[in-house]
């Protein structure tokens, strides 16, 4: 299989963070929670690659040593999301005619909760933190994801070969084991990569707004949010964190479409 | 709706039956807006009930406040908290139907005025980002349509960037750039137009990169359609390709994106707001959910979902108006 | 005098590959010039090339590419613009989408007229109205304010073509104008551009039929593989072939082709093919020897059924060769079976052939429908039709769109439910039984479709997809039965790892058809299965399913629209319009002597290999 440029650079982000996830001392020999005060506010520079936050830790270390915790955030969020909106989507795909028709209004209901809005709402009712702006991510991506995998199920149940399948005697049980589950499922694997990269981004402007992660926790979101107030004034605080929120979300959905494209022309 | 000759060539009775699906659709339409913003008020209401703590003791200033039970139950009263529910729930509803949006726990003030206070600025800010957002993403549409390496290239740019980049990292990119490095624009919103610079452009250019890239797979398709064929076969040149045909079948999927794209902008909104130190609907909902002030975040909910609504339902008669094969199916 | 049109070697290119090589031809004003070639000819790239119109990533080279006075290969694009429409037009393939879904008929006209002249709007209006009027477009005023998708087939292809002649151009390239439109809406269009033609309108007709060609066209160019294989009068193309391409092409046609027949040439045999196909039947003649007889018969009736050899000429026996008279013609099924027994159904060793089913011994009738009737909504699809399938025969169904012949497949097939009426197989109830009563016997009825890519997972291999069908979905595992059933139907035992979507449309039906037969069923329904293959390939297709039908004993209710395949391969038709059945009867007795006024408008219409050149 020849890989394009783009697939090459997106799968050695991937690499490099998930060296970072597991092993971040290979890359940061450093202790991401010591603290330096006298060191604070650094600038970039030769000794500090990326910087030091206000208590003189060493940004670069804390970036990489928050890989695994912020990928995990994401994904978490992921599965959370793509695992209600299965539900869902096969539900109303599959269901008798009232279930979908009751399953589709609920979703007209989620999305007049436009993009992190209802994420505010779960949070204002079970407060802020890791663990409910995770769910709350996850939520909000949900009716997305539902109404995509509910096309995708009446696409596949309504196709010529389903009823190649009838024809040749197969029950309905069998036809969906063997035909529409695995046909939807591969929509699903693109689906997640996909949506990887967008749970990370929602979880970290969460962070951003205080109301996600919080320090000393070496985690992008938390971070951000300890760099809030400085942005004039110590840009590399929040900067560099995003950068790496940047580029896993860019590579992920760089490898998500590929992945969808190759499924289209193979 | 007879096509462009003027001469009446549609008979009468085909006239009256489109306007009776007309009728029809904007009924229906009434009917599935009325009942998604009753289930919103609804879930909303749910959420509060949900709300771990006593109300009279957040109204009254948080749980360490020491209120005296006097002054719990005088808070309990005015808020109507010693209701059963059911009555509550129809007391709330009733409410809602007056526009009565209920007090601020914070800011002891009318949520609905609060609100309209912080809308204009808000509604501002999208309007804008909006436009600027539809005027790159059909130059870039446009320009990557010449194809070329470059152009293809130029698609799957767009589309990372919408993707990937949240907007407080481009926000303080920009800022980094324009303001602390090149000291073009200031920092932070002030009066006047340049002070909306970077967020009108924080907001759109995310939001260019969806819209561009769906508009150009729209342009590209139809520019290799069996119907331009037959157009340029006709005589056409290619601007007559681009504004008499391809550029209504590139409107269609962007139209129809134009009512999660004010979702996106709203949650933008809550962020830029906030670094820019622009007041508005954002920056207001965000300092409510961190002060838990209940009542201003449902509020700005249910705000939010109503223009939500209006803004479909605007865009799917937008749609109806682009593409006539709707008018007819109904 | 100077040709209108002069194409000297013309070729085009896209990227590294040659398309079109060495194409040249002239043709002179007011007459018509038929392009013949199966689809990756290249005909439709050269009329596209003609306009300049060959494509962005495409490279057209020619000695000579001349309109009138005007060099087509060297113009600017504004030369080009203006020569577009205005001298030259373009009829385009498919209606449906040449026309832009989102503008009214009217308006894209009216384009063609605002683009290269002085009129007013008023005046563009009037010259619209006159000009559906012109080609025969009913209620102009109303058309034209419509939209493309809400005309019919028929009218949108009158659209089109009014647009492409507005300004009255001096050459008119019309490709594929009457690719899937029924037959009676074909001959007017055909009559349309045959009525431009002699108005003094210059045409190019591009199609893979022959015999539409043949109709209009005073000359024909043959192309393959983006070349000529050969060019002369209609006449000696048609009655004396010289290139062997051209002799294959006419030999594939069904029209008038008696049943039994092989259409094509035989495949060399592939490599697995357990036994010996026991031949009760003489060995059948090929293709090349029978154009001593005219191809085509210049519009006199065909020849009399009892010309075909008295023995039972590699069918199931069932032609008797008596004669149309004595033909079953009636729905009610014999009792008595009419041929001898052993020669039907006469199982191949160690090939699946032999039925599994136990069967009432002497049960003649497959399948029988009686008085079905499927309502839509208040539109009747299906109103009141009955018919019986014998045992190893094949009953054509044959109308146009529309006529509720497809509503009529699904009802055999038990995909969708009778509100009236009842289908029996073998004598069992079928349309009436509960699904899970019926769900052991569905492998008694199998199907092929027009489309078989999309009957196939996207996600299996053919092996994958035979196995299954093999073992009864129990396994997917491909092994010596695949291989065997794919030696069947001509197919190499490779293909089996191999994805449907990467082989051609041929190769695709025969995996369509090795799954249809592998649970060995009586009877298989073919909707439309050869309508949208090239007729080379169709005739190979045909030529499969005929064997199959003797080895296997196989029925078939065979589906089409196409009148020259369902006399060839049909023993009795049914012909249907708007969901009742107007005539039924032996094959050659409907199509010799047609009682009904519409099966004798269906006959008339479709149009034969014309071996008389229509007037120059």
């Amino acid at each position: 299989m020849r890989l394009r440029a783009a697939e090459v650079v997106s799968l050695a982000v991937i690499a490099f963070l998930a060296v970072a996830a597991l092993a971040p001392f290979l890359l940061a020999p450093g202790d991401p929670l010591a603290i330096d005060p006298l060191d604070s506010f650094q600038s970039p520079s030769t000794a500090h690659v990326f910087g030091t936050d206000e208590s003189g830790r060493d940004i670069f270390t804390r970036v990489v040593h928050g890989t695994g915790a912020s990928l995990t955030i994401g994904l978490a969020a992921t599965a959370i999301g793509l695992g209600l909106a299965l539900v869902f989507g096969l539900l109303a795909g599959f269901g008798p005619r009232w279930l979908d028709f009751g399953t589709t209004r609920l979703l007209e209901v989620l999305f007049a909760f436009p993009g992190l809005l209802f994420a505010l709402l779960f949070i204002v009712v079970y407060g802020p933190g890791v663990v409910t702006s995770t769910i709350a991510v996850g939520l909000s991506t949900a009716p997305g994801y539902a109404r995509i995998i509910r096309s995708r199920v009446i696409q596949v149940r309504t196709s010529p070969y389903l009823e190649a399948s009838v024809v040749l005697g197969r029950s309905a049980r069998f036809r969906i084991a063997r035909h529409v589950l695995p046909n939807v499922a591969g929509s699903l694997f693109v689906l997640a990569t996909l949506g990887v990269g967008q749970s990370i981004v929602w979880a970290s402007s969460l962070s951003y707004l205080g109301l996600g992660a919080v320090p000393p926790a070496a985690e992008w979101g938390a971070m951000l949010s300890a760099g809030r107030t400085y942005i004039s004034s110590f840009w590399w605080m929040t900067f560099f964190p995003g950068l790496f929120i940047v580029l896993s979300a860019a590579a992920t959905t760089v490898l998500g479409r590929s992945i969808q494209q190759r499924g289209r022309e193979s | 709706m007879a096509g462009s000759l003027s001469v009446d060539l549609v008979g009468a009775p085909v006239r009256s039956a489109a306007r009776g699906r007309l009728v029809r659709w904007a009924l229906l339409r009434a009917g599935g807006v009325l009942f998604v913003l009753w289930a919103v008020a609804t879930v909303t209401f749910f959420a509060l009930q949900l709300i771990p703590g006593d109300p009279a003791e957040a109204i009254l200033g948080g749980p360490g406040s020491q209120a005296s039970a006097e002054a719990l139950d005088a808070a309990r009263a005015e808020y109507g908290l010693d209701q059963p529910m059911p009555v509550q729930y129809l007391a709330y509803l009733g409410r809602l139907a007056t526009g009565d949006l209920g007090t601020s726990y914070l800011l002891r003030d009318d949520v609905a005025s609060v609100i309209l206070d912080v809308l204009g600025p808000t509604l501002l800010l999208a309007g804008l980002s909006l436009l600027v957002a539809s005027l790159i993403a059909l130059g870039l549409a446009v320009w990557s349509t010449r194809g070329g390496r470059v152009a293809a290239g130029l698609g799957s740019l767009l589309e990372i960037v919408a993707a990937a980049v949240p907007h407080f990292w481009l926000a303080i990119s920009l800022i980094l750039l324009f303001s602390t490095t090149l000291g073009w624009l200031p920092p932070v919103s002030v009066p006047g137009g340049l002070g909306l610079v970077l967020p009108v452009l924080t907001l759109a250019i995310p939001l260019a990169g969806f819209l561009g890239q769906v508009m150009r797979e729209a342009l590209l398709d139809a520019l290799d359609s069996p119907f331009v064929l037959a157009a340029r076969a006709r005589g056409e040149g290619d601007a007559g390709v681009f504004w008499r045909h391809a550029l209504r079948h590139a409107a269609i999927p962007a139209i129809g994106l134009v009512g999660w794209a004010f979702g996106s902008l709203v949650s933008g909104a809550v962020v830029v707001e906030t670094i820019f130190a622009r007041q508005g609907l954002g920056r207001s909902l965000l300092s409510a959910v961190q002060g838990r002030d209940v009542p201003v975040v449902i509020g700005i909910v249910l705000v939010v979902a109503l223009a939500y609504m209006l803004v479909t339902t605007l865009t799917d008669l937008a749609d109806r108006a682009v593409d006539p094969r709707l008018r007819a199916r109904s | 005098m100077t040709a209108l049109l002069s194409v000297q070697n013309l070729s085009v290119a896209f990227g590294g590959s040659t398309v079109v090589s060495g194409v040249s031809f002239e043709v002179q004003p007011g007459e018509c010039v038929g392009i013949v070639g199966e689809s990756g000819s290249g005909k439709s790239v050269t009329a596209r090339a003609l306009l300049g119109l060959a494509g962005p990533r495409s490279t057209v080279t020619a000695d000579e590419l001349r309109f009138d006075d005007t060099s087509i290969a060297d113009a600017t694009p504004r030369r080009l613009r203006t020569l577009r429409g205005r001298d030259i037009g373009y009829v385009s393939q498919g209606a449906l989408v040449a026309l832009d879904p989102l503008r009214t008929v009217g308006r894209e006209i009216g384009d063609s007229l605002r683009l290269h002249g002085g009129l007013s709007a008023r005046q563009r209006q009037e010259r619209v109205l006159s000009l559906l009027a012109d080609v025969g477009m009913p209620e102009p005023s109303l058309r034209a304010g419509q939209r493309a998708d809400q005309l019919s087939g028929g009218l949108r292809q009158r659209a089109v073509i009014a647009s492409a002649i507005a300004l009255g151009p001096r050459l008119l390239i019309a490709d594929e104008p009457t690719t899937a439109l029924d037959s009676t809406v074909q001959a007017g269009i055909l009559d349309l551009l045959e009525r431009l033609r002699s108005e003094g309108t210059a045409l190019i007709l591009i199609s893979h039929d022959l015999a539409v060609v043949s109709r209009l066209a005073s000359r024909v160019l043959v192309m393959r593989g983006g070349r000529i294989v050969e060019t002369g009068s209609t006449a000696e193309v048609l009655t004396a072939p010289q290139h062997p391409y051209t002799r294959q092409l006419i030999a594939a046609v069904p029209t008038d082709r008696p049943r039994g027949t092989r259409l094509g040439a035989p495949l060399a045999a592939p490599v697995l093919r357990a036994a010996p196909v026991l031949p009760a039947t003489p060995v059948l003649p090929t293709a090349p020897d029978l154009p001593a007889t005219p191809v085509g018969n210049s519009g006199l009736a065909p020849q009399p059924a009892a010309a075909p050899p008295a023995t039972p000429l590699g069918n199931s026996g069932l032609r008797s060769g008596k004669g149309p008279d004595s033909a079953v013609s009636t729905g009610r099924p014999p009792r008595t079976p009419e041929f001898p027994k052993g020669t039907a159904g006469t199982p191949d060793e160690g090939l699946p052939g032999s039925p599994e089913f136990p069967t009432k011994e002497e049960e003649a009738v497959v399948v029988e429908a009686t008085g079905l009737v499927r309502r839509f909504g208040d539109r009747l699809a299906v109103d009141g039709v009955s018919f019986v399938l014998e045992r190893g025969r094949t009953l054509g169904v044959v109308g146009e769109s529309g006529s509720g012949k497809t509503t009529v497949a699904r009802l055999v097939l038990a995909l969708d439910r009778p509100d009236a009426g009842e289908v029996r197989i073998l004598g069992e109830p079928w349309s009436a039984a509960p699904e899970r009563d019926r769900r052991d016997r569905r492998p008694l009825v199998g199907a092929i479709y027009q489309d078989a890519l999309s009957s196939f997972d996207p996600r299996l291999t053919v092996g994958a997809i035979l196995a299954d069908a093999l073992s009864g979905g129990r396994s997917r595992r491909p092994d010596a039965a695949v291989a065997r059933l794919l030696g069947q139907v001509g197919l190499d035992p490779s293909v089996a790892g191999r994805r449907p979507r990467l082989l051609s449309g041929g190769q695709q039906q025969r995996v369509a058809i090795a799954r249809a037969i592998a649970p060995r069923p009586r009877v298989i329904v073919c909707d439309e299965p050869v309508s949208s293959l090239d007729v080379s390939v169709q005739a190979q297709v045909l030529d499969l399913l005929d064997e199959l039908q003797r080895e296997l004993g196989l029925s078939y209710l065979f589906i089409t629209h196409d009148l020259g395949v369902v006399r060839h391969v049909s023993d009795e038709v049914l012909v249907m319009r708007e969901g009742r059945v107007v005539e039924r009867g032996a094959t050659e007795a409907v199509f010799t002597a047609p009682q009904h006024d519409y099966t004798r408008r269906l006959l008339a219409s479709a149009p034969r290999i014309a071996a008389a050149p229509p007037r120059a």
